[in-house]
C-alpha cells in the first residue's frame, strides 16, 4: 500500500492530525538532541573510582649525607700559632702524613721557660730537704726533778730536829714530874718549893706543847715544798709533750710539701719532654691513621686551642647516612626499617637499614636518623636523598586524597548515584559522610556507608557539588 | 429556549471532563513556588486543603523549558514509551488483520469454536494471565527486554475482535465475483479485504495505541531494569519540587494520544456505525 496515496485519500481533518502527529515526533526528536547537547555543556563530566581497599604508604624523603661510623681526632698542643696547614677539608691522608706545622721558635721559647721552671722547682725541693729538725728542750724537767729531790732531802733533817726538840721537851717534862713527886714524898717541904716545882712542870709541859706544834709546822712546810716541786715537774713534762707533738706535725707537713714539689717537678718534666718531642719533630702535626679530613678547627695564623685540630674519618669502619626528620615524619620511621638512598651523582638507589633514631641535640624538635649502608667503598661527606616507605595495615576503603571533601559538617565524599523521579533516572552526585582514618601523600583511608558498587567522584571537567547532576565518563 | 437549556446542561456535564484537563494545562504553566503553595496540603502534609486556581498567577513556560531542554532523561522515557507502543501497534496490524480475515471469511468447521476461544481470551484481564505470562517469558528468557511487552501485545485478541467486525461487513457477493474472476484467497484479502477494512484496521490501531501508550502493569511486572520503563510509570512519582515538570510531562504525554485519536476519529465512528448497522 502506498502511504502517500492513503494519506491523500484521507479527509482534510485527518490529514491535519497526521501532519501534527508527524511534526510532534520530529519536534521531540529535535528536543531530545538539544537537551542532550545542553547537558553535555552544563552537566559536569566526572571521572569516578570504584570503592576499593588497600593499604597506605607513608613516604618520608629527606636529604642527608654520609658520615663515617668512626671518627678520630688529631690534637695539637694548645696555645701555639699554626704556621701552615698541609691538608684541606675532605682531603684523604695516610698515616704519618703532615697535617699542620706549628711555630717552632715559639716552641723553643716555651721549652726554655719550661726548663727554667723545672730547675727552679728542683732547687726549691733541695732547699726544703736541707732544713734540720729542731731538738726538744728537756732541761726544765731535770731542774724540776732536782728541786723535788732537794725538797725531799730537806724534809728529813727538819723532821729529825723537830723530833729531837720534842724528845728533849718530853724529857724535861718527865724530869719536872719526877721532881714534883719527890718533893711530895718528902715531909718537910715548904709550900713555896712545891708551888715552884708545880710551876716548873707547867712550864715544861707548855714547852713540850710548843715543841709538838713546831714539829707539826716543820713537817707541813716540808710536805708543801715537795708538792710544789712535783707540780712544777708535771708542768714541765706537759710542756715537753706539747713541744714534741708540734715538732712531729711539722715533720709531716714537710714530707707532704716535699711530695708536692715532686709532683710539680714531674709535671714540669713532662712538659719539657713534650716540648722536646715537639721540637724534635720540627713542630709538625701528623696523622696517626689514614682517612678523610672531616673537619679542621683552625686556620693558618690562628692559635691552637685545646680542642681537636683535625677530625679524621676512619673509612675502614664503614659509613652511616645521617639525616634529620621532623617529629611528624618520625611517626613513619622506625629502627630497622628499610630505606632507599640515592647518593649525589649516582642513579641507582642503595638499600639501607635505619640504625638509630634519636632527638637532635639542638632541641628544635627534630630527630637525627642514621642508616647503615651495605658494605662498599663509600666516600664520607657525599650527600644524598633517603626515602623511607612505610606500609600501613590494610584498610577496606582507600581513596585518592583529593576525593575527600570537608565542610562544617565534617568530611564527606561525593558518590554517583542514580535517582529515579519524575524526570527519569538521573545520575546525581550524592554526599556520603565519612570519617578519615589515615592519610599518606596520595591516598586516604576512610570509613563510611559505602559499598563495593559505589562510584566515588574523583574529578570533573567542572566543579561538582552535592546534589549536582553528573555524567560518568 | 429548549435548545439553550439542553446546551447549558451539556456544557455543565462536559465540564466534568474539561476541568481536569484545564487544571493540568494551567498547572503546567505555573511556577514551581506557586504549585508548591497550592499543593502543600496534599504533598507536604500541611493543614488545609489544596487550592487550584483556573488561571496561573504568573504564567511561565519554565516547566516546559526545564523538561524539554534540560532533562534528556525525560526523552529516554518518552522514547521508551514509543519503542513499546509503536511496535505493538504495527505488529497487531500485521498479525491481527490476517487473523481476523481468517476468522471471518474462509468457511471451515472449527471457525466458530476458534472465535469463542479468542473472545474468551479477550475477556481475561491482564492480572489473570500475568503469572502465566511471566513464566512463559521467563522460559523464553525474554524478561527485562522490550520483547516481554511487545510480543504479548502483538498477539492480543482484542484488535482481532475489532477487525473481524469490519471484515464481516464486506458484502459476500463482492468476494464471490472476485473469485469468479480468478482471484485466490490471498488476492481477495489483499485487494478487497484490506482496502475495505481500513477503517477497522485503523480503529484497532488507534485503540491499541491508546492502550499501550498508557499501560502500567506489563512494564512494571516484566521490567526489572528501570531504564526500560516508559513514561507512564514515572508520571505518578510526583513530588512537591518537581510538580511543574510532572504536569508539563503529562501534557506532553497527552499530545500524541490526542493527535492519534484525531487522526483515527473518523474510522472509529465508522466502525461504531458499521457495528450498529450490521448487528
Amino acid at each position: 500500500m502506498d502511504i502517500g496515496k492513503t494519506i491523500a485519500a484521507m479527509p482534510s481533518k485527518q490529514r491535519t492530525a497526521a501532519k501534527y502527529l508527524a511534526g510532534f515526533f520530529v519536534l521531540m526528536a529535535l528536543l531530545t538532541f538539544l537537551s542532550r547537547a545542553a547537558d553535555s555543556f552544563t552537566v559536569p563530566l566526572v571521572t569516578t573510582e570504584k570503592v576499593s581497599g588497600g593499604s597506605l604508604e607513608h613516604k618520608v624523603v629527606t636529604e642527608g649525607s654520609l658520615y663515617p661510623v668512626l671518627q678520630t681526632a688529631v690534637f695539637a698542643p694548645s696555645g701555639y700559632r699554626i704556621l701552615a696547614l698541609h691538608v684541606e677539608q675532605g682531603g684523604r691522608v695516610a698515616a704519618g702524613d703532615k697535617l699542620a706545622e706549628l711555630d717552632i721558635t715559639q716552641i723553643q721559647e716555651e721549652l726554655d721557660t719550661a726548663r727554667a721552671e723545672l730547675q727552679k722547682l728542683r732547687l726549691g725541693a733541695a732547699a726544703n730537704a736541707v732544713k734540720a729538725p729542731e731538738e726538744t728542750d728537756e732541761s726544765g724537767i731535770a731542774t724540776a726533778e732536782r728541786a723535788l729531790e732537794r725538797a725531799k732531802a730537806d724534809m728529813e733533817p727538819s723532821e729529825r730536829e723537830a723530833q729531837l726538840r720534842v724528845e728533849s721537851a718530853q724529857g724535861d717534862v718527865s724530869a719536872a714530874r719526877r721532881y714534883l713527886r719527890e718533893l711530895r714524898d718528902m715531909d718537910e717541904v715548904s709550900d713555896l718549893e712545891l708551888d715552884e716545882a708545880r710551876n716548873a712542870l707547867r712550864r715544861q709541859e707548855q714547852a713540850l706543847e710548843e715543841a709538838y706544834l713546831a714539829q707539826e709546822t716543820a713537817l707541813e712546810a716540808a710536805r708543801r715544798a715537795i708538792e710544789d716541786a712535783e707540780t712544777m715537774l708535771n708542768q714541765e713534762k706537759a710542756d715537753a709533750d706539747k713541744a714534741a707533738e708540734t715538732a712531729s706535725a711539722d715533720t709531716q707537713r714537710g714530707a707532704l710539701e716535699q711530695e708536692a714539689a715532686g709532683v710539680d717537678i714531674g709535671q714540669a718534666q713532662r712538659k719539657v719532654s713534650e716540648l722536646e718531642v715537639l721540637l724534635d719533630t720540627g713542630g709538625i702535626v701528623m696523622a696517626d691513621a689514614g682517612g678523610v679530613i672531616m673537619k679542621i678547627s683552625g686556620g693558618v695564623g690562628s692559635i691552637t686551642s685545646g680542642e681537636s685540630l683535625f677530625v679524621l674519618s676512619d673509612a675502614s669502619a664503614g659509613v652511616l647516612f645521617r639525616t634529620s626528620v621532623s617529629s611528624d615524619e618520625l611517626k613513619h620511621i622506625r629502627r630497622g626499617d628499610r630505606a632507599s638512598i640515592v647518593l649525589t651523582g649516582e642513579s641507582r638507589a642503595v638499600d639501607a637499614v635505619i640504625e638509630s633514631v634519636a632527638p637532635t641535640a639542638n632541641e628544635d624538635g627534630g630527630f637525627d636518623v642514621a642508616a647503615v649502608l651495605p658494605d662498599g667503598n663509600w666516600e664520607p661527606g657525599i650527600s644524598g636523598k633517603m626515602t623511607v616507605t612505610q606500609k600501613t595495615a590494610s584498610y577496606s576503603i582507600c581513596v585518592p586524597n583529593g576525593v575527600v571533601r570537608k565542610d562544617q559538617n565534617g568530611h564527606f565524599v561525593l558518590v554517583v548515584r542514580e535517582v529515579k523521579g519524575i524526570l527519569g533516572a538521573q545520575t546525581v552526585a550524592e554526599r556520603v559522610n565519612i570519617s578519615v582514618l589515615e592519610r599518606d601523600g596520595n591516598r586516604c583511608a576512610i570509613e563510611g556507608p559505602l559499598n563495593r558498587e559505589d562510584l566515588i567522584i574523583v574529578s570533573g571537567n567542572r566543579p561538582v557539588s552535592e546534589g549536582n547532576r553528573a555524567r560518568v565518563e | 429556549m429548549r435548545k439553550t437549556v439542553v446546551f447549558s446542561a451539556l456544557c455543565l456535564l462536559s465540564m466534568l471532563v474539561w476541568v481536569p484537563l484545564c487544571m493540568l494545562i494551567s498547572g503546567s504553566l505555573m511556577s514551581g513556588g506557586e504549585i508548591a503553595k497550592n499543593l502543600a496540603p496534599v504533598l507536604e502534609g500541611k493543614s488545609g486543603s489544596a487550592a487550584w486556581p483556573l488561571m496561573p498567577e504568573y504564567p511561565t513556560f519554565r516547566a516546559y523549558v526545564e523538561l524539554l531542554l534540560d532533562t534528556p532523561e525525560f526523552f529516554v522515557m518518552f522514547w521508551n514509551s514509543c519503542a513499546l507502543a509503536f511496535p505493538v501497534v504495527i505488529g497487531q496490524v500485521m498479525v491481527g488483520a490476517p487473523a481476523a480475515w481468517a476468522l471471518t471469511r474462509p468457511r471451515f468447521r472449527q471457525r466458530k469454536m476458534l472465535r469463542m476461544i479468542y473472545i474468551a481470551l479477550m475477556l481475561l484481564p491482564f492480572q489473570v494471565t500475568m503469572v502465566s505470562n511471566y513464566l512463559v517469558l521467563d522460559g523464553f528468557g525474554l524478561l527485562d527486554s522490550r520483547w516481554a511487552v511487545i510480543l504479548p501485545g502483538i498477539f492480543s485478541p482484542f484488535p482481532v475482535f475489532i477487525m473481524m467486525r469490519f471484515f464481516a461487513a464486506i458484502p459476500e457477493p463482492l468476494l464471490e465475483a472476485a473469485a469468479l474472476d480468478g482471484a485466490g484467497p490471498v488476492r481477495c484479502f489483499l485487494s478487497i479485504g484490506l482496502p475495505l477494512g481500513i477503517p477497522g484496521i485503523l480503529s484497532a490501531a488507534v485503540l491499541g495505541f491508546l492502550e499501550y501508550w498508557s499501560m502500567m502493569e506489563q512494564p512494571l511486572a516484566f521490567f526489572k531494569d528501570k531504564s526500560l520503563w516508559p513514561l507512564s510509570l514515572y508520571l505518578p512519582a510526583i513530588s512537591a519540587d518537581k510538580a511543574g515538570a510532572s504536569l508539563a510531562a503529562s501534557v506532553i504525554m497527552l499530545l500524541p494520544a490526542l493527535l492519534i485519536f484525531l487522526f483515527g476519529q473518523h474510522y472509529l465512528e465508522q466502525g461504531i456505525q458499521a457495528a450498529g448497522l450490521k448487528e
